[in-house]
Parts: C-alpha cells; structure tokens; sequence
C-alpha cells in the first residue's frame, strides 16, 4: 500500500469515527474493515488521534460550553468518542491492577500468566510518566460527578496496591477454565 | 513437549500487552461505547485462547483485529449500539469536559499532537479548532470563514495528515 492509499485510510477513518460519512460510505467503509488490516489500524489512530485533540481542548473554552450545555445538542459528535474516552481509561486501568484473586483458583496455579504479564506491564507501557501527570488538568471528582459514575469510581480508586500488576481477572479465569478442561479431559 | 491444544499463557499475555490497547480503540471507533468494546475486546482475546495456536504467530495481530471485527459488525447488525450511544448520550451531563484519556493515550501522544497542532498553518488550525473543539458543521465553518466547502475540508484534510503523521512519528518510527 502506498502513502497515498495510507492517507486516504486516514481521512476515511477520520469521517468515519466523527460520524461526518452517509449510510452508504459508512456501509463502504465497513466492508473494508473487513479487508484490510490497514483499514482497521487506521480506525484505532483515528480514535487515538480525536481523543489526544479533545484532551488538549483549550481551557478557556470549556467554560462557555458548560455555561451554554452545548452537549445537549444533536450535533455533538464528539460525545460519544469523548465519552467513550473516559470509560475506556476507568476498563484499561482496572483490568491492569485487577487484584490477583480468583475464586476458587490457587494464586500459584495462575503463575506463568501472572509472571508474563507483571513482566509486560513493568516494561512501563501503562504506567504514568512524569509528562502524562503534568498533563492533568482535570478535576476528577467533577468529571465522574458528570458521568454518574461516583459508585464505579470509588470503588475503583479504592483498590489496594497499585504496584501490583496482574494480568485482568477475566484473562486468568479464562486461562485457569481452559486448565480444567484440559485435566478432566487427561483423566 | 508443546501442548498444540492450547496457547501459552505468556503468548496472551504479550499480546495483550501489545495489542489490547491499538484493539481498544478500533472497537471504540467502531462502537462508540467503551464498556461493548471492552466486552468484545474480552471475546476477542477468549477466542485467543481457545484458537490462536492454530494462527501463525506473525498474523495474529490482524487475525485479532478480523475476530474483533466481526464480533463488533454482530453487534450492530443486532441495532443495538445507536440505541446504547443515545442512552449513553442521555445519561451524560457534562461530556465536552471529558477530554481524558489516559488509557487510548500515551502521553506522548498528547505532547506530540499539541506539538503538530502549534505547527500547523493558522488556517488549518483554525478549522480543526473549530470542527472539534467549536463541533461546527464544515458547511458552517465554510460559512462563517467565507470559503468554499471544498476548500475547508481540503484544509482539514491537510491538517488531519499532518496530525496524524506526528503521531505516528512519536517514537521516530
């Protein structure tokens, strides 16, 4: 594929997640991710690339938008990615420092997985840098106010330590189910 | 001796590490709604784990992509997903504050957007800040800018590449 059908990828990529196609391109476009591995890439750095944008939306004007409550019209397109953002963070985060405990499972039976994944997560890819944190301008408290997520949040922020990383709950679950079957099967 | 039944765990939990989050974003991009992306993000790597060994290890970032494809284009052939982003929007009160992602984003990626967007040509910035920030139509900005509606796509094209070459360029890729 040359640069061309690459930034041709990207631009339809764009209109498609800013929902600026018709039916019929959408439907087009669709088909195509089906295709091509490209297509579906250029999906994902079209979201990463609206979401880096929103979050580097100007101070200043936040404040007459809230005073207007703009969001409520129709055309607000950027909601859904916008919000989906903000979730998207709360699952990535939580399935990172899920705690280790799976019921009925022995912590000593999920070693290999917990090992790869501790090995994975301290090669630093989710971690916090000194630049992400001077990013922050956010009043969290407000934002989760906003989504109606205090309960969610709470208990999330709640957690225990934060320097442990384990692979998700449902991925040791997964693993420790396929074990099993795998045993009953030997036997 | 290999066990050809199943995949190693290690093998899942790399790709997890280096896939989960590109995939992440994909279905949020196809869904517009983070927790049935999450939830296909987990079938995907379910799937993984019962049927990824018999996928060549240097195809199973697109075999990945193509089951969570599919697991996502069921979802909305079953019309569910307009219904669950009006609601989503329904239940929101303040989203234009949301402008966070610490997950889908890397910092750099921040950085390097912010870096690209100071760069860009003032014309070209300004439809960016006005379609995403201002959420105008480009037959408004074109309107309001006394330029052809050509021209104001044509702009935000442009500034869309250049954006997006930054980021991808953020490691020196």
């Amino acid at each position: 594929m040359n640069e061309d059908s690459h930034r041709d990828l990207d631009w339809q990529a764009f209109r498609y997640i800013s929902d600026e196609m018709s039916e019929a391109e959408v439907d087009q476009f669709e088909a195509l991710l089906g295709e091509q591995q490209a297509a579906r890439e250029a999906v994902a750095d079209a979201v990463e690339l609206l979401c880096a944008l929103s979050r580097l939306r100007p101070a200043a004007e936040r404040a007459p938008q809230r005073a207007s409550r703009r969001w409520m019209q129709p055309v607000a397109w950027l909601i859904p990615i916008a919000a989906a953002c903000l979730l998207a963070a709360f699952f990535a985060y939580h399935s990172v420092r899920q705690g280790p405990h799976v019921p009925g499972f022995e912590p000593a039976e999920l070693d290999s997985l917990a090992k790869a994944w501790t090995s994975n997560a301290l090669s630093g890819a989710d971690e916090p840098t000194a630049d992400q944190s001077d990013e922050s301008d956010l009043d969290l408290s407000e934002m989760y106010a906003a989504f109606e997520l205090d309960d969610e949040f709470a208990a999330f922020t709640a957690e225990g330590d934060e320097s442990t990383l384990l692979p998700p709950q449902w991925m040791m679950a997964a693993v420790r189910t396929d074990v099993d079957s795998e045993t009953e099967n030997d036997l | 001796m290999p066990d050809e039944g199943r995949i190693d765990p290690a093998v899942i939990a790399s790709l997890y590490a280096e896939h989960g989050e590109p995939l992440r974003r994909f279905l949020v991009g196809m869904l517009r709604d983070p927790q049935l992306a999450n939830d296909v993000l987990q079938a995907a790597f379910a799937k993984a784990l019962e049927a990824a060994h018999e996928t060549k290890s240097e195809s199973r970032k697109a075999w990945l992509f193509r089951v969570a494809y599919h697991e996502a284009m069921a979802i909305k052939r079953r019309d569910s997903v307009n219904r669950r982003a009006l609601e989503w929007i329904a239940r929101s009160r303040q989203p234009t504050e949301t402008t966070v992602d610490e997950s889908l984003l890397q910092a750099e990626s921040v950085a390097s957007v912010r870096a690209a967007l100071a760069e860009l040509p003032a014309e070209q910035r300004r439809i960016v800040e006005m379609r995403i920030y201002e959420e105008k139509t480009f037959a408004v900005i074109a309107a309001e800018l006394d330029i052809p509606l050509g021209t104001a796509l044509a702009r935000m094209r442009a500034a869309q590449q250049k954006l997006q070459a930054k980021l991808r360029g953020k490691f020196g890729a």
